[in-house]
């Protein structure tokens, strides 16, 4: 499970940054050949899509490494099962929603899959709408993994006391 | 239904789940609970408000930044500054002042200058026998001002709200950046010269004209941002890949301090510092739908007819409302959620959009020093090796010296607008 996470990690952070780069690119395209006088409409179209996809990509990164901000004070004042307790709970939470944007996401994408783009007619949509449910996809593997390795802390710590 | 959803917030928040998902299950919730909605609206509003081309500019600047310190740039200015500022008592706090400010210039964001240059100033600061306190915490508030001096990314994420000119934001924020960065160096030399900090040697001549020179191509960068932005030449997004563009090629074959295989570390840092505040601006444009067909635009605006007559206790009471949303929230989901409701009250008094902009940009900027959620704090106690109370006690003179800049700003604008309008009196 652990190396799986970490090689999913991995990829999803060089896909981010794939489109990163891709995005910084075409905005330096669209400057220059608007200065040069050549007409390139698709420009903005493919620089906001594809910093669609990076932020997503990131974002769930960033669940995996729980850099997401929250409030730690309540969590830092307990310990022990109590602790764990509240961080399980806390996981499912992460969990549930994720959930609820994954089925929700798959709804937006077979709704509005054939749509195209306005500038690429042969570009379909859905390939943007289809970033939603692979971030809320992979963010629950990130949770269940913090997850099940909360829940065996909890055991352990049951054990010992 | 709407204290439901104020009530779970806020014990969500509390009990540790993190922030932008407490935005998206809120909206999630209250979205659930209002007929004819379909619940997919929320993944799709997380879309819809990421599809902006504005935005960009946000990974843009984080991405400029970086680079400038792998690229080493921050050195330079810092040297610079040194040469400058050093002979004056306290020398190494007013280059940390100074540093920032001419950062500001080339970056619109404020952390990237903490974690850079606080890296470098906070040991030498501490060897050199500095308080503890005034290391962190002049590291941390005189970063503040990069979100202030143009370009700054809190700005373009207003003009984009508001329609207000980004160009007359930019200039307006000259000023009181300024204001802020000299305050902070003469309650500096004050403190200095009451614990007798150190002061370094004049430098020769010679050797401040070899520095000057060597940061020349970093300092031109915000006449390139700035000028090319207010010239027309270039949008404020564009204005960001060109300065990564223009740093990445001083870096590579200029100073030659950087290398191809420095560059995935570089966007890899960048990926992910943005990813965060644009996910939570995502979440944020679902439950600002939510808002929306609650019309708490138009509530707020009754409210203050009806209760508040007057433009200044406005101003005080959006002051008061950002310092506190700031201290928990980041700026751009703040500001997503929040300026569409005080907008049109705003207009009603007959504040300048680009004058409430100053006001929310430079409070929000306060919020980058206040606990729980001030990354700039954040991250200058983490380099300093200190607890948080501690480095927030430390930075309370400078949020004093922020808010008194901010109040003159709020209630005798013209001071902000003298450069803006001296520039282009079109703007106004």
């Amino acid at each position: 499970m652990k190396r799986f996470v970490q090689t999913l990690e991995k990829l999803q952070i060089t896909l981010g940054v794939f489109f990163l780069s891709i995005f910084f690119i075409v905005i330096l395209l669209q400057i220059i050949t608007r200065h040069l006088g050549i007409s390139v409409i698709w420009t903005e179209e493919v620089a906001n899509y594809s910093f669609i996809w990076s932020i997503f990509m990131g974002a769930a990164v960033m669940v995996n490494r729980r850099e997401h901000f929250n409030f730690d004070f309540i969590i830092k004042k307990l310990t022990g099962v109590k602790e764990l307790t509240l961080k399980i709970f806390n996981d499912l939470v992460l969990i549930s929603f994720n959930i609820c944007i994954f089925f929700l996401g798959l709804i937006v994408v077979n709704e509005f899959w054939n749509y195209t783009w306005a500038t690429f007619p042969d570009m379909k949509m859905g390939y943007i709408w289809i970033a939603i449910p692979i971030m809320a996809g992979t963010m629950i593997i990130y949770s269940v993994s913090h997850l099940i390795n909360h829940v065996q802390e909890y055991k352990a710590k049951e054990v010992r006391s | 239904m709407g204290f439901i959803l104020l009530g779970l917030f806020i014990i969500l928040m509390l009990i540790g789940v993190p922030i932008a998902f407490v935005i998206g299950i809120v909206a999630l919730l209250g979205i659930f609970g209002i007929p004819y909605t379909p619940e997919a609206t929320v993944p799709m509003k997380m879309v819809n408000g990421l599809d902006s081309f504005v935005l960009l500019a946000v990974p843009l600047f984080i991405l400029a930044a970086n680079l400038m310190n792998s690229g080493k740039i921050s050195e330079k200015l810092i040297n610079l500054a040194l040469a400058i500022v050093g002979p004056i008592r306290g020398g190494l706090a007013h280059a940390n002042v100074l540093v920032s400010m001419m950062f500001a210039g080339v970056s619109g964001a404020a952390q990237a200058d903490t974690a850079g240059v606080g890296k470098i100033l906070i040991p030498s600061m501490l060897k050199q026998g500095y308080d503890k306190e005034t290391a962190v915490g002049v590291t941390a508030a005189s970063s503040t001002v990069g979100v202030v001096i143009p370009p700054s990314i809190p700005m373009i994420i207003f003009a984009g709200l508001t329609n207000a000119s980004i160009g007359a934001l930019f200039l307006g924020g000259i000023v009181p950046g300024i204001l802020i960065g000299l305050g902070m160096m003469i309650f500096i030399y004050i403190l200095a010269r009451k614990r007798n900090y150190p002061r370094s040697k004049r430098v020769e001549m010679k050797k401040f004209a070899k520095l000057f020179f060597e940061a020349i191509p970093a300092l031109l960068t915000p006449i390139i941002i700035i000028g090319g932005i207010i010239s027309g030449f270039f949008t404020a997004t564009e204005a960001a890949a060109v300065a990564s563009l223009y740093t990445l090629i001083v870096c590579m074959f200029y100073y030659k301090t950087l290398k191809v295989k420095d560059l995935p570390k570089i966007l890899m840092d960048t990926l992910a510092l943005s990813s965060l505040s644009l996910f939570a601006l995502a979440a944020a444009s679902a439950l600002g739908e939510l808002m929306s067909y609650y019309q708490l635009g138009t509530i707020a605006q009754e409210f203050f007819a009806n209760n508040v007559g007057t433009e200044w206790l406005f101003i005080i009471i959006v002051i008061g409302f950002f310092l506190f949303v700031g201290t928990f929230m980041d700026a751009i989901p703040a500001m997503i959620l929040f300026v569409p409701v005080i907008l049109p009250t705003a207009l009603q008094f007959g504040i300048d959009p680009v004058h409430l902009g100053l006001i929310v940009v430079i409070t929000l900027a306060i919020g980058l020093i206040t606990p729980p959620y001030g990354l700039c704090l954040l991250l200058a106690a983490k380099i300093g090796d200190m607890s948080i109370e501690r480095s927030f006690v430390a930075v309370i003179p400078y949020i004093a010296i922020i808010i008194v800049v901010l109040l003159f700003i709020a209630f005798f604008p013209e001071i902000a607008f003298y450069i803006p309008k001296l520039i282009n009196p079109g703007l106004f």
